[in-house]
């Protein structure tokens, strides 16, 4: 069954194929911070064996068809990200920081195509953590350029087209993990 | 009440030499830039307490201050424009006037001009104290920060895409030399005759004598390190590192390295207050202005602000 986050996803990414690429890399344009977060009615240990490890992501994202880490949690480590697309279009994520007692990793993309996603100088954080009201809270945030870094961007390149990219990527999967945790027993 | 006040005219008087007593001799205001929000908030860093909110234009990043600390100087990279903060006895009021394509650095010399850097156009714009403009000056691609020395004689310029320092002449306002630092720099601060630049993608610091321009020392930092900031008697720096979270810290004449200091992810503008005892650091992704033990290296606490705070440049004034 397809979800409705990951039908939002697969439409946008159909949209960038249209985007034009562009080499520049400067930091001209504004920084933009994007956060999400999902409330699951699971304790954070039991929500972290699911999604905790580094390689885990196409296990519980359902976007993403693989995710093979080169060195599992070690910082360093690079996953594959292979998306559920058409094409198989792929990027790498580097591993900067674990905490597997925090239940937190931290990561950044190089470089990756904009007609995948449309970001430069890309880092996330995720972070599983007591919840408010009992079971745990997951947040994943990012701090990124937009994919165009020239002035004036066109539009499926700019601020808002970035993080509104990235966001429904995040919602997708904490969408989907939330469902996968709570199914479980 | 009031009969009894004007029986004892002295009181008054008393009061006041009280209240004065109680500040602190380094009471200061942290005018900090809040990008997501479109907004500049004034800290008073001896109660942490935010005592006003200015809305300015778009995105707001850069900032200097009037030598009087009565003007402040705000640049709106999305805006393409500057915002002029007027202190007075109220509510500060607030101007803004347009700046070319990409204004994102500033810097104010002693004499009260003010250096605002085009990101796009490759050009630094001179303006009067009150924002109307005097000149422009060529440098190099991106121009990024900037600092004036003590005496107003030069203005530096950080061009982030030509891995270069301009060195401009205040009297002409003519660029005398181009000078190598490191990959991308960011962030220049001048202090006790040296030139610092924080370069962002080499990951260090270029320490420069400010007369000849040679380069004493390459100092490794952290991941992707935005500023600078040096107690007055120049004998600590310390080093904002965005992807590392940290501030890098260095001692004395050789500039020994010091354990780092975690303060938060993203932290960007960086001030020292005028005795040397304080730093203060714009943390963007958490929100938040750090306050932070120069002698001990201890966060002393954390300050919540606007949306993305960045507080690009000297953004510590009289109160």
């Amino acid at each position: 069954m397809l979800h409705p986050p990951r039908r939002a996803l697969l439409t946008g990414l159909a949209a960038l194929a249209y985007a034009r690429t562009l080499p520049a890399w400067a930091h001209g344009p504004t920084r933009q911070k994007v956060s999400q977060t999902v409330d699951i009615a699971r304790t954070p240990a039991q929500v972290w064996a699911i999604c905790g490890d580094f390689d885990a992501l196409s296990r519980w994202h359902p976007a993403i068809a693989s995710s093979p880490a080169s060195n599992g949690n070690i910082p360093g480590s690079k996953r594959t990200l292979t998306l559920r697309a058409p094409g198989d279009p792929s990027f790498e994520e580097d591993l900067t920081k674990y905490d597997p007692a925090a239940h937190s990793y931290q990561y950044r993309i190089e470089k990756v195509d904009p007609q995948i996603l449309p970001v430069n100088n890309y880092a996330a954080w995720f972070e599983v953590r007591d919840g408010a009201a009992g079971g745990s809270t997951v947040e994943w945030r990012a701090a990124f350029y937009r994919g165009y870094m020239l002035n004036d961007p066109p539009p499926e390149l700019n601020d808002a087209a970035s993080s509104k990219a990235v966001a429904g990527v995040f919602r997708a999967g904490l969408d989907n993990l939330k469902v996968l945790a709570e199914r479980a027993s | 009440m009031r009969a009894a006040l004007r029986c004892l005219p002295v009181l008054p008087t008393l009061l006041a030499l009280l209240v004065l007593a109680a500040q602190p001799a380094q009471a200061a205001l942290a005018w900090v830039t809040n990008q997501g929000d479109d907004t500049v908030m004034a800290v008073d860093t001896a109660t942490g307490r935010v005592v006003h909110t200015v809305p300015v234009g778009s995105k707001p990043a850069g900032v200097a201050l009037s030598p009087d600390g009565r003007r402040v100087y705000v640049t709106n990279p999305e805006g393409h424009s500057i915002s002029v903060i007027e202190r007075g006895p109220g509510t500060p009021t607030v101007r803004e006037v347009p700046a070319g394509a990409g204004p994102l650095g500033i810097t104010v010399a002693p004499d009260g001009r003010v250096f605002v850097a085009d990101w796009y156009g490759d050009t630094v714009a001179v303006l009067d104290p009150a924002g109307a403009p005097l000149g422009t000056i060529r440098v190099g691609p991106s121009p990024s920060g900037m600092a004036t020395d003590p005496a107003g004689t030069r203005l530096y310029v950080a061009n982030r895409e030509g891995d270069t320092l301009s060195v401009v002449d205040l009297q002409t306002l003519a660029t005398v030399a181009t000078v190598p630092v490191g990959r991308a720099p960011f962030g220049v601060t001048v202090q006790g005759g040296r030139v610092f630049v924080a370069n962002v993608q080499s990951g260090d610091v270029s320490v420069l004598d400010a007369a000849t321009l040679r380069e004493l020392r390459r100092l490794k930092v952290g991941e992707f390190p935005y500023a600078v900031a040096v107690t007055p008697d120049g004998g600590r720096v310390l080093v904002t590192n965005q992807h590392s979270g940290t501030l890098s810290v260095f001692d004395g004449p050789d500039y020994r390295p010091l354990p780092d200091i975690a303060v938060g992810d993203y932290p960007e503008g960086i001030a020292m207050s005028a005795d040397g005892t304080r730093a203060y650091v714009a943390v963007w992704m958490d929100n938040k202005l750090t306050e932070v033990d120069v002698g001990t290296g201890q966060v002393i606490r954390d300050i919540a602000v606007g949306e993305s705070p960045r507080a690009f440049g000297l953004f510590l004034g009289a109160e």
